[in-house]
């Protein structure tokens, strides 16, 4: 049990030397990144030599994998992610009050964010098309619609989604009024708005009910 | 629930004790290891504190906790008794 422990200590230190590796190397890393870009836009294909390029290639390459393992770090280790993280977000609990505080805020913060998930996931997976036939469809006889449903699928390119796409209405046909299929922003795009959605809420609710008292 | 009411407000003399010697929000917040927003909120009733930083606030004071801190019933036990008797009356 007390190795386990002083493992776990251990660790944790190993952590706060990565943390600082990253944070003091990562000008280098970005230095690194920039010259790539100017030196293939400049030479096209063409790799750079030379030792320094060696060096600064391996030292991008540490850097990565620092940086995979800091957020590791901070997913698993409950101490660590709380001081950093605490520390980030400008999350301080100087006293029993601020303590309480927190808590509360904390507990709005959670409730707030469950309900905006839900809505983004309604947001995500409702389609909406509505289409008006060309002026040749339309002396041919058709007819302009509104489509509202719902369409999900776990996994990309999965069935579901060819089972749609095969029967939409052939679009030669159509012009687009509206076409609304899904949240508009990459991956990582909604990642970052949840965080940052978290963050900005949790402040709000802190500095309320600091306000009350 | 039995007869106790429902909500208690509880008042203090921090203020009073603190103005009788003659230290400050921040002196006094320094003294207990709180932050002076606390005191401030204690003060002001909006903050009720830890039996932990009750029994500080009174050590530091030199008196005993029902000295610092009292107990007022709110007007919700009141308007009941007002009821009742009332009610007893017709």
């Amino acid at each position: 049990m007390k190795t386990k422990i002083k493992n776990k200590i251990n660790f944790e230190k190993l952590s706060y030397y990565n943390l600082k590796f990253v944070l003091y190397t990562t000008p280098i890393a970005i230095i690194t990144v920039v010259l790539s870009i100017y030196i293939y836009k400049t030479f096209g294909d063409k790799n750079a030599d030379g030792v320094i390029f060696d060096i600064l290639g391996i030292h991008f390459i540490l850097w990565f994998l620092s940086l995979i393992l800091l957020v590791s770090s901070l997913t698993l280790l409950k101490n660590f992610r709380e001081k950093i993280l605490c520390k980030l977000i400008k999350s301080e609990e100087r006293d029993e009050r601020e303590t309480y505080i927190a808590g509360k805020a904390s507990k709005s913060t959670l409730l707030a964010s469950i309900a905006f998930l839900v809505l983004l996931f309604i947001l995500s997976i409702t389609t909406i098309r509505i289409e008006a036939p060309t002026d040749a469809a339309r002396n041919a006889g058709k007819k302009g619609y509104v489509s509202i449903g719902f369409s999900t699928s776990l996994i990309k390119n999965s069935m579901i989604q060819k089972i749609v796409q095969k029967n939409e209405p052939d679009s030669k046909d159509y012009k687009f009024i509206i076409h609304y299929n899904g949240v508009p922003l990459s991956q990582s795009a909604l990642i970052l708005l949840i965080m940052i959605f978290y963050i900005s809420v949790y402040h709000f609710y802190k500095w309320q009910y600091q306000k009350k008292g | 629930m039995g007869n106790l009411p429902q909500k208690i407000l509880i008042t203090n003399r921090i203020h009073v004790l603190r103005a009788e010697k003659r230290i400050t929000q921040q002196e006094l917040a320094e003294a207990i290891g709180v932050t002076r927003t606390t005191i401030i909120s204690i003060e002001k009733g909006s903050y009720n504190p830890s039996l932990e930083l009750a029994f500080r606030i009174a050590m530091y004071f030199g008196k005993s906790i029902p000295e610092i801190f009292s107990v007022e019933e709110t007007n919700e036990k009141t308007n009941e008794q007002l009821n009742e008797t009332s009610k007893t009356k017709e």
